[in-house]
């Protein structure tokens, strides 16, 4: 519970249904997108209850983080229902709902792979994007174009061979259940997967970001299962592992140790890279440095060995 | 003993707000890592270094690392 981070400032409200696991989106004032049919509960309490639609939910945890003056984050946490935050605007925050495995298997939905780049505007790198929106593949595609709806919700990359690149690929969640049961089913489920422009370790391997452990290696999972037989090869975890090889030599290492302006002439990349290689120097063990596009992670990760 | 690290190359006039400090503690928390070091080539706002405090990071300034590159480089000196 972190209550001493809510902001009072700003105020937000949740579009769509909970109960039919829709979309939400939380908009923030003072510039709440004016179009569309969003409907506004106020200010949401850092705990308690809200209603929406008739149905009371509970708060379990409501986070809330700024990445800048104008980048405001929220991660909400309902009972029975995750909602956290995907994509940061000024004035907008796009939320998505995570179930839990079993859920998304018995739903009926679609797995959209795409590696048009408009079809995933403003995603930069190769994103796995998992929403639980009931919804046809070329409604989903749709949605994909559209800047005001956003359906990612995960980062991860996923390699698919063979599949168009100028057509999102549509591959059925649940094939056994036909339409007419998935406009009763609570649990609409589209995985959205963008292929392509992987970001790349120093060895050329494919290198991700893996910033909700638990829920992607769930996603993992499921699309193993189901697309296992379709050519869907999932990248090894993504790791760049320092082991006890030297990024820097002395030279420049002593040279700052003398004037430590000349820090600043690094990127932010060789400084993460010095900082692994000073630890590695310190006798950490198992460095791993995460690779990432956008902050939000753990750059490197490192463990000492009990002495 | 696992340790998380962020490293913040910032400039010198821009130092690591709280933001950050509350970013990185989310991601550790994600991460499940209970140990985490925020370094930056700058310093850190007040609120920074409580924020760090409240979520057991250790912030390690541009002096702290200046520090530490001296001992690594520089043993003898």
């Amino acid at each position: 519970m972190r209550a001493d981070v809510v902001d009072p400032d700003h105020q937000v409200a949740l579009v769509g249904e909970v109960a039919s696991g829709t979309l939400y989106q939380l908009f923030v004032e003072p510039e709440p997108d004016p179009v569309g049919t969003y409907e506004w509960i106020g200010e949401i309490p850092d705990s308690g209850t809200f209603q929406l639609h008739g149905q009371t939910y509970e708060i379990v945890r409501l986070e809330w983080e700024h990445r800048g003056p104008n980048l405001p984050s929220v991660d909400l946490y309902v009972r029975d229902v995750e909602l956290f935050d995907v994509y940061i605007d000024e004035s907008m925050w796009r939320l998505a709902i995570s179930r839990p495995l079993e859920q998304l298997l018995s739903a009926n939905g679609y797995v959209v792979l795409s590696s048009k780049s408009n079809a995933f505007e403003r995603l930069e790198r190769a994103t796995l994007l998992v929403t639980t929106e009931a919804s046809q593949p070329g409604r989903a595609a749709r949605l994909m174009s559209r800047d005001t709806i956003i359906l990612d919700l995960v980062e991860g990359v996923a390699k698919v061979d063979g599949f168009n690149r100028n057509a999102p690929l549509s591959i059925p969640l649940s094939p056994a259940i036909d339409d007419a049961r998935s406009q009763q089913s609570p649990f609409g489920g589209v995985l959205v997967v963008q292929s392509g422009g992987f970001p790349r370790d120093l060895s050329g391997k494919p290198v991700q970001m893996r910033r909700r452990v638990p829920y992607l290696d769930s996603v993992y999972e499921l699309i193993t299962l189901l697309l296992g037989s379709t050519k869907v090869v999932l990248p090894e975890p993504p790791k760049l592992i320092l082991s006890g090889s030297a990024f820097y030599h002395d030279d420049l290492l002593k040279r700052i140790a003398k004037d430590i302006r000349d820090i600043h002439g690094l990127t932010p990349r060789q400084f993460e890279e010095l900082v692994a290689e000073m630890l590695d120097r310190d006798g950490f063990v198992d460095i791993v440095v995460t690779k990432q596009t956008r902050d939000g992670g753990v750059d490197t990760i490192a463990a000492r060995q009990e002495r | 003993m696992v340790y998380g690290y962020e490293c913040k190359k910032h400039g010198p006039g821009s130092p690591v707000r709280v933001g950050i400090v509350r970013e990185f503690a989310a991601a550790l928390r994600n991460k499940k890592i209970a140990n985490g070091v925020l370094c930056t080539t700058a310093t850190f706002t007040a609120d920074a270094l409580a924020e760090s405090q409240v979520n057991m990071i250790y912030p390690q300034d541009v002096v702290a690392i200046h520090k530490w590159i001296q001992d690594l480089a520089l043993p003898e000196s």
